[in-house]
């Protein structure tokens, strides 16, 4: 189905086979994008702008052996990491970045709040590993760090979104 | 939502559980659409069959001849986000199937700016400055839509064109 729009983009600059591709492809890169940048998730709609501008000018590097979902997402991880450099954002976080609780500390927040407010070097690795299923490895490849330093940062993203969702402990021994 | 005494595995799950597909706001994907069509990246107008295009012109004709302009753009499927009220009568004399004709030409055509979804004219008026037809167009913002309007054949009939944005459903 994809191969068949894709060449009709290409070939004939069909922009009734593209509207098929964006339709079947662009919500799960949404998703993607809005939790990647969920502290901006404005930016999420310009990644998503960038990645099919992009995708247009890269389909020739493109080949079949991947899904062109998986190539989409690649391209969106890669519009996501530009917007952390641009904005001067380290992907190896640690919990003095964590921003103080507002609120009632004893009322639970949901998932998507709690990943907004993580470091965004915690929120990486949780997503991509947690939500999207990539191995450390891979998590390594795409970040530019070691496979140890994404072990690690998961375990402390997941206690701090833990802590997080129910921070009933004001004095912050929770953990 | 995540119980207190939840342990990480319950975290993990949560993650596990949230939706993996997100619908972008619908302007999105209009931005992405100009931005393409910007590059000569995609066709605007789909390609019409011989017979199509036949009832096409043979629609502007019959549109013409009761004094309005048929109009038959390629983005009907898309939700207008602008009006762009068509004011004053065209001065100059051009016969009528000329003039839809033109004005057809001009919605169907790829617009980086946007997208005519579709257009008509109002009942025949002769008072001057009057709002005589109107086209629904979509666009990324007003000032695409306003860079959209000014391109309108309408213009170069002696009239003038007014953006008004429609307000979000």
């Amino acid at each position: 189905m994809d191969r068949s729009d894709l060449l009709a983009v290409v070939h004939d600059c069909s922009e009734e086979a593209f509207r098929r591709l964006y339709a079947r492809h662009t919500p799960a890169l949404y998703a993607f994008a809005r939790r990647m940048l969920a502290d901006r998730p404005d930016d999420a709609e310009d990644v998503i702008q960038e990645v099919w501008l992009r995708a247009f000018g890269q389909l020739g590097s493109f080949s079949w052996g991947s899904s062109l979902r998986t190539w989409l997402s690649g391209i969106a991880l890669n519009r996501c990491r530009e917007v952390w450099r641009d904005r001067g954002v380290s992907l190896i976080a640690t919990d003095e970045e964590m921003p103080a609780v507002n609120g009632d500390p004893h009322v639970s927040i949901d998932v998507e709040r709690g990943l907004a407010q993580l470091p965004s070097g915690y929120r990486a690795v949780l997503v991509l590993h947690d939500v999207e299923g990539y191995t450390h490895e891979e998590i390594a490849t795409q970040l530019g760090i070691e496979p140890g330093t994404s072990k690690s940062q998961l375990f402390r993203a997941r206690r701090a979104l833990r802590k997080r969702l129910h921070d009933s402990d004001p004095e912050g021994t929770d953990g | 939502m995540v119980s207190q005494d939840s342990s990480e595995q319950d975290v993990v799950a949560a993650l596990r559980a949230l939706p993996r597909e997100v619908a972008p706001p619908t302007l999105v994907e209009g931005r992405v659409l100009s931005a393409l069509r910007a590059r000569g990246l995609l066709r605007a107008a789909p390609v019409l069959s011989r017979r199509a295009a036949f009832m096409a012109v043979a629609a502007s004709a019959t549109m013409a001849f009761l004094g309005g302009y048929a109009l038959r753009p390629a983005a009907t499927h898309l939700e207008p986000t602008h009006m762009l009220l068509l004011v004053g009568a065209p001065t100059r004399e051009l016969e009528h199937a000329e003039r839809a004709r033109e004005y057809g030409d001009w919605a169907r055509r790829p617009h980086p700016a946007g997208a005519v979804v579709s257009g008509n004219a109002f009942e025949q008026t002769s008072a001057a400055g009057e709002v005589v037809g109107y086209f629904l167009v979509r666009a990324a913002s007003t000032d695409d839509a306003t860079a959209l309007a000014k391109t309108c054949p309408h213009w170069r009939h002696g009239g003038r064109v007014v953006v008004r944005a429609i307000q979000p459903g």
